[in-house]
């Protein structure tokens, strides 16, 4: 036994002591650029999409009405598939993990923003600005210090408040607070119902609702306009020569295997585990990801279309443009067809599983959105759900066994704060 | 024929394990079972008992003891948890019971914010046992006791005739006996289990190997190694912050000031595990293989590690401002643990680090 272990760990150093993966640099080159490719669509359409929706944002501030609000609800809603769609770029692109914490933050403590229900309580002990309601308070105080919010701008929304004392929830900025804005929060619970914010929120003079109608419209024009800022940045970093794409590409094999940690930690640990199984757990529409809108199948739905597309190296634009070349796939088949073809069909049974999901929230007969999936007791929203959950494990579990296959390092190096990791003193002070 | 009788010659030179190698394998996993898992649940389960006792006694007559006792009772029952905090298997994983147990780390701060709305809401059928039951993993569990028991400035004439204390107090009674329960039924089901359905379950947290050296080599590896990222991640760093912009609130048990505590008895609790029974230990087995220094290595540094973590105030606001660089030295035996086993182990074991629910956000 001794012996025969020892010549296995030999063989074993051997093989990780020259490069053990089965494609070439130029093959894992070609399939980065491609993924590349797909990035740069995909943020464009996500910029597109967000351009859209400040247009709308507009029309509704300057003449708010239930129309011009349904609109921009709608435009909002649109703007969520391309968006979501990014998210398998996710963890294995320090520049992409950077930007996200500024457009997609969730959950909201949503009392930093804008006036609350009794409800929500009026302080917590782990966030001093928890009831703040910038919107109607021209001055707020943290830790004994005074903040002057009497201009809303976008430095004070990404400069000051953003993730202010270090919490995490206080989002000020990024697609939910823009749809905290136009839904106002979710009081029904896990009953049928989303967020349902009257346009008179917005109105001018007398007939304004809910006090400071003018701030309000005024920090959601701002945190449009800063959403359409930071997703410029993001597109610029995926052109050729940018920055996030030269760093992908700075060293080929490794960045196979950092396209792989994206895919596997959206689909396991953030899809699966912190954003759908979560709720299951909490019976909370707060961890519901689009809570004020009941959108959140939508979200779901797309994030899993997102590590299809990685996977499959292939991405069809907002207008119908198929942008491919390329894969992952490719270079998982070369060396195991049939492992190729298990995780396709993983993928497949995840998109089955959200579709199911999807259909039935949206289904004009007796619709069962993701918070009321969620709710105590409710054995067919939660059998709906673990089917989304378990599927999205089988193809995390699948994808493992393709880095293995092809020979990459062990997926342990991306871990969280895999900064600190390499560099302990970095967080003494 | 020719190439009949070469495949033949082949598989017999194939490397297999003796029986006597697979009963050690079988016999260590049961020993876990036995010797490690089930007394470390049933300790746990009684410090819950005697918390949820003297809960009763405290709600019935407030007083100062009675308040300080309680206290005191949740640190040794939350203690003993930490001892088999790192071993999600089998029964935990059932019904979200470990989430229940302990719903921690809260990354979107859900927690709290459930925990205020339900303060203030005062619904009365919230607090029942049956309720609590079926009600959010937040509201249940060693959490909602310690927000309850630790809240900053607490005296015991908070619990007096008012409305809020007599709320908390039916929470405290329920919350910890719907916790004995867990536990009661945690052990009640490893009990249950014959030895066939025992190694099943660890088959399972080894990827669903065949080979029993397998299953026994990933369910070590894979256990550790979750674990040390888990203590690093979110024990360690999340609170340590970076560039100095430290988040305390994101430790452990930050209100009872025992996240250090908590630290040494995961180690205390990861040593036992490498070395829970002469002969069939990991750490012996190791040395088997001729893998003497790896063992040592793994086997000291664990041992230095509770050495290190007992000269530390229990709490990591104090040790941030009186021990930083005790507690980086701390960080960076971890950090040479989590090396010897992601490197030098898997190595030796022939496995890769995957996947885990702690990736993600």
């Amino acid at each position: 036994m001794k012996k025969i272990i020892s010549i296995i760990s030999l063989l074993a150093f051997l093989s990780s002591s020259v490069s053990a993966a089965s494609f070439s640099e130029k093959e894992a080159k070609a399939v980065l650029v491609n993924y590349s490719n797909i990035a740069l669509a995909n943020y464009q359409d996500a910029l597109d999409a967000a351009i859209e929706l400040d247009n709308a944002l507009n029309v509704f501030i300057n003449n708010p009405n239930a129309s011009t609000l349904a609109i921009a609800k709608n435009k909002w809603k649109l703007s969520r598939a391309p968006y979501q769609q990014t998210e398998a770029f996710r963890f294995g692109n320090p520049e992409v993990d950077e930007f996200e914490g500024k457009v997609n933050a969730w959950p909201l403590d949503e009392g930093l923003i804008d006036y609350v229900s009794s409800s929500y309580g009026t302080e917590s002990d782990e966030n001093g600005v928890y009831a703040a309601n910038v919107i109607a308070n021209k001055k707020i105080k943290l830790s004994g210090k005074t903040i002057d919010t009497s201009k809303i701008t976008k430095k004070l929304l990404s400069e000051t408040l953003h993730e202010i004392g270090e919490i995490e929830s206080n989002v000020a900025t990024g697609y939910h607070a823009i749809e905290f804005l136009l839904w106002g929060q979710d009081n029904n619970g896990t009953d049928a119902g989303a967020g349902n914010r009257s346009f008179t929120d917005y109105a001018k003079g007398d007939t304004c609702t809910n006090g400071n109608c003018d701030r309000r419209g005024q920090y959601l024009k701002v945190a449009s306009e800063l959403m359409i800022d930071d997703l410029k940045g993001i597109v610029a970093a995926w052109k050729v020569n940018g920055s996030a794409r030269n760093d992908i590409l700075k060293d080929p094999i490794d960045g196979i295997r950092r396209a792989f940690v994206g895919m596997g930690s959206l689909a396991y640990g953030e899809l699966a585990g912190e954003r759908i199984k979560l709720g299951l757990m909490v019976h909370d529409p707060e961890e519901e990801h689009d809570c004020f809108s009941d959108n959140t199948h939508w979200s779901h739905y797309w994030d899993a279309q997102s590590i299809k597309n990685v996977y499959t190296g292939r991405y069809v634009t907002t207008d119908g443009v198929v942008v491919k070349g390329a894969s992952i796939s490719k270079l998982v088949a070369k060396v195991d067809k049939a492992l190729d073809k298990e995780i396709l069909s993983k993928i497949a049974a995840t998109e089955k599983a959200m579709t199911t999901m999807v259909e039935i929230a949206e289904s004009s007969n007796n619709s069962m959105k993701f918070d009321q999936m969620i709710a105590e007791g409710n054995t067919k929203g939660k059998a709906i759900i673990m089917d989304v959950v378990n599927s999205l494990v089988n193809e995390a579990r699948a994808l493992e066994k393709a880095v293995e296959k092809i020979g990459l390092p062990a997926l342990g190096e991306d871990l969280e704060g895999s900064d600190s990791l390499d560099n302990p003193s970095a967080v003494g002070a | 024929m020719i190439k009949i009788k070469f495949f033949f010659i082949i598989l017999f030179l194939l490397p297999s394990i003796t029986q006597a190698e697979e009963n050690f394998f079988k016999k260590s996993l049961l020993n876990l079972k036995n010797k490690l898992i089930i007394p470390n649940y049933e300790k746990t389960y009684l410090n819950v008992k005697e918390l949820n006792k003297l809960s009763k006694y405290f709600c019935n007559s407030p007083s100062n003891k009675g308040l300080e006792e309680l206290k005191k009772q949740w640190k040794k029952s939350f203690n003993s948890w930490q001892e088999i905090q790192f071993l999600r298997i089998g029964p935990i994983n059932k019904d979200f019971r470990y989430e229940s147990i302990q719903f921690w780390p809260d990354k979107n701060g859900i927690a709290n914010k459930q925990y205020i709305k339900l303060i203030a809401s005062k619904k009365q059928k919230k607090t029942t046992l049956e309720n609590i039951k079926k009600g959010s993993v937040t509201l249940r569990g060693f959490p909602i006791l310690e927000k309850i028991l630790f809240k900053k400035n607490l005296k015991f004439d908070k619990f007096l005739n008012t409305e809020d204390g007599k709320y908390k107090c039916k929470l405290l009674i329920n919350v910890s006996k719907d916790l004995e329960l867990n536990f009661l039924n945690i052990i009640t089901e490893w009990e249950n289990l014959d030895d066939k359905k025992t190694i099943l379950i660890f088959k399972e947290e080894g990827n669903n190997e065949k080979k029993i050296e397998k299953i026994y080599y990933k369910f070590y590896f894979n256990t550790t190694i979750n674990y040390l990222q888990f203590v690093i991640n979110y024990k360690l760093l999340a609170p340590l912050g970076k560039d100095g912009k430290r988040k305390l609130k994101k430790s452990e048990s930050w209100r009872s000031k025992t996240s250090i505590k908590n630290i040494q008895s995961n180690f205390i609790s990861l040593q036992k595990f490498f070395n829970l029974d002469q002969n069939t230990s990991f750490i012996n087995y190791l040395k088997t293989i001729n893998e003497k220094n790896l063992a040592l290595k793994l086997d000291n540094t664990l041992k230095s590690l509770i050495v290190d973590t007992n000269n530390l105030d229990e709490s990591f606001e104090k040790n941030i401002n009186n021990n930083i660089e005790k507690l980086k030295l701390i960080l960076e035996k971890i950090f040479l643990l989590n090396t010897l086993i992601e490197d030098d182990l898997s190595i030796i074991l022939e496995i890769k680090k995957g996947f885990n629910a702690y990736d993600g956000d």
